[in-house]
């Protein structure tokens, strides 16, 4: 049995090996197949691209491509990565996609990207809630070059195995260990920065 | 001082799930190292609280819906589309036809008609379908009828002994009606070549056979080439 385990606060969940999809799929009952994918996958996906892209706009325009590709595509899915990491590769592709676009946007109108959503709730205390942690996380996490946003989101923002990931990424495990292991100090000290900057207030 | 072990070093052993011995007795990386787990704890919770437009399922089937479904205006794209292939055949079809044979020798009823003489009378003379060499004697006269607009190079071994511009009237280039008679002797026993050519630029001939075949062929001119073996 899979697990798919969300840490911290959020509920676990835990998700079945896909055998009913596949199972329609041999059916070729794709709809079906889609219906329970979306239940199954879509706030992951979302959530994915909302550590990706930092946008809620861009996250669920993201989501909705994803499952429109799925649906052409998953008559043609072979089953060697299992479900999961196959959506979630085609989730990273459309990020990466919408993110190129977004920066050509900006870059061509010379739009100013959104300023960051700083959380409101400042407290003068270093003992942050988490929740806070992970707001202040998420624009640090956007300020990361994107292959390392990529290694750090696969691997602790959807608690994939370095084996895993490196199936989604398409690059070795060693190499993904390498790009968390550089950038995880990065966010720290973007963390810290942001966390002073709060007190400073 | 602080120990900056963790993250250079230590946090790469973390990743790789091997063990750090230094950290247990270093509080300077047992920090860090809380410091990383508060991050990577709080990593997951990016985005946990919001999951989007509720309707987002629905917007999935409609666009999928709408791929499958024909557009309204999708058979006009694919009509005027073939239209713009059938066009571009077309055209294809009807500039090959007219297109110039580049390099190669004119069509029939531009060719020359090359006649010998001896005595004033036609000894041996050929159509321009027949092949292009014909032999004669010394002293034979070489007879050459151009339509209209058509220069004649006579070359000897190789070399330009003659020359008769179209329309223009000289010493052995008649024009008339139809276009021009070119005669001349065959004085020497070598092979002549004579050359019948369209418009050909002011500057030509040079005098020497092959460049001037040159010249025509990346002028991409018409051209015809007739061979006489004179023995």
């Amino acid at each position: 049995m899979a697990m798919w385990k969300i840490l911290g606060d959020a509920a676990e969940q835990t998700v079945p090996d896909d055998d009913d999809i596949r199972t329609l799929l041999r059916a070729n009952d794709v709809r079906r197949a889609l219906t329970l994918m979306m239940g199954r996958y879509g706030d992951g996906v979302y959530r994915f691209a909302y550590a990706m892209t930092h946008s809620c706009h861009l996250a669920e325009e993201v989501r909705q491509q994803v499952f429109v590709e799925v649906y052409r595509d998953l008559a043609s899915f072979t089953g060697r990565a299992s479900l999961r990491a196959w959506v979630l590769g085609i989730t990273r592709h459309r990020c990466l996609d919408a993110a190129k676009k977004h920066k050509r946007w900006t870059n061509r109108f010379k739009n100013e990207p959104p300023p960051d959503e700083e959380p409101d709730d400042h407290e003068p205390e270093r003992e942050l809630d988490r929740s806070r942690l992970a707001k202040i996380l998420a624009i640090c996490l956007a300020k990361l070059a994107p292959a390392a946003r990529d290694a750090v989101v696969l691997r602790y923002h959807q608690d994939l195995s370095y084996d895993e990931a490196s199936v989604v990424a398409g690059d070795h495990a060693g190499t993904l260990q390498q790009r968390v292991a550089r950038a995880l100090p990065a966010l720290r000290r973007c963390v810290d920065a942001r966390l002073h900057v709060g007190e400073g207030r | 001082m602080t120990c900056e072990r963790y993250w250079r070093e230590g946090i790469v052993l973390v990743e790789r799930g091997l063990v750090d011995p230094h950290r247990d007795g270093c509080p300077d990386c047992m920090r860090a190292h809380a410091s990383r787990q508060e991050l990577v704890e709080a990593l997951p919770l990016i985005g946990a609280s919001d999951t989007g437009d509720p309707h987002w399922q629905g917007n999935v089937w409609r666009r999928i819906d709408e791929e499958r479904a024909p557009s309204p205006w999708r058979w006009r794209w694919q009509l005027a589309g073939a239209l713009t292939v059938a066009c571009v055949v077309a055209l294809w079809i009807g500039l090959g036809r007219t297109r110039p044979d580049v390099g190669r020798r004119r069509p029939d009823e531009a060719r020359a008609r090359i006649e010998i003489v001896a005595e004033g009378e036609p000894m041996r003379s050929r159509s321009s379908a027949n092949p292009t060499s014909i032999s004669a004697n010394v002293d034979d006269r070489l007879r050459v009828t151009v339509g209209k607009a058509s220069d004649v190079w006579i070359y000897r071994a190789g070399r330009l002994v003659w020359q008769c511009r179209a329309g223009h009237a000289s010493d052995g280039c008649a024009p008339n009606s139809d276009g021009m008679v070119v005669e001349m002797v065959l004085s020497m026993p070598v092979v002549y070549q004579v050359i019948t050519v369209k418009a050909p630029p002011v500057a030509l001939p040079h005098g020497g056979l092959d460049d001037d075949r040159a010249a025509l062929e990346s002028a991409r001119i018409f051209y015809f080439e007739d061979k006489v073996s004179v023995h």
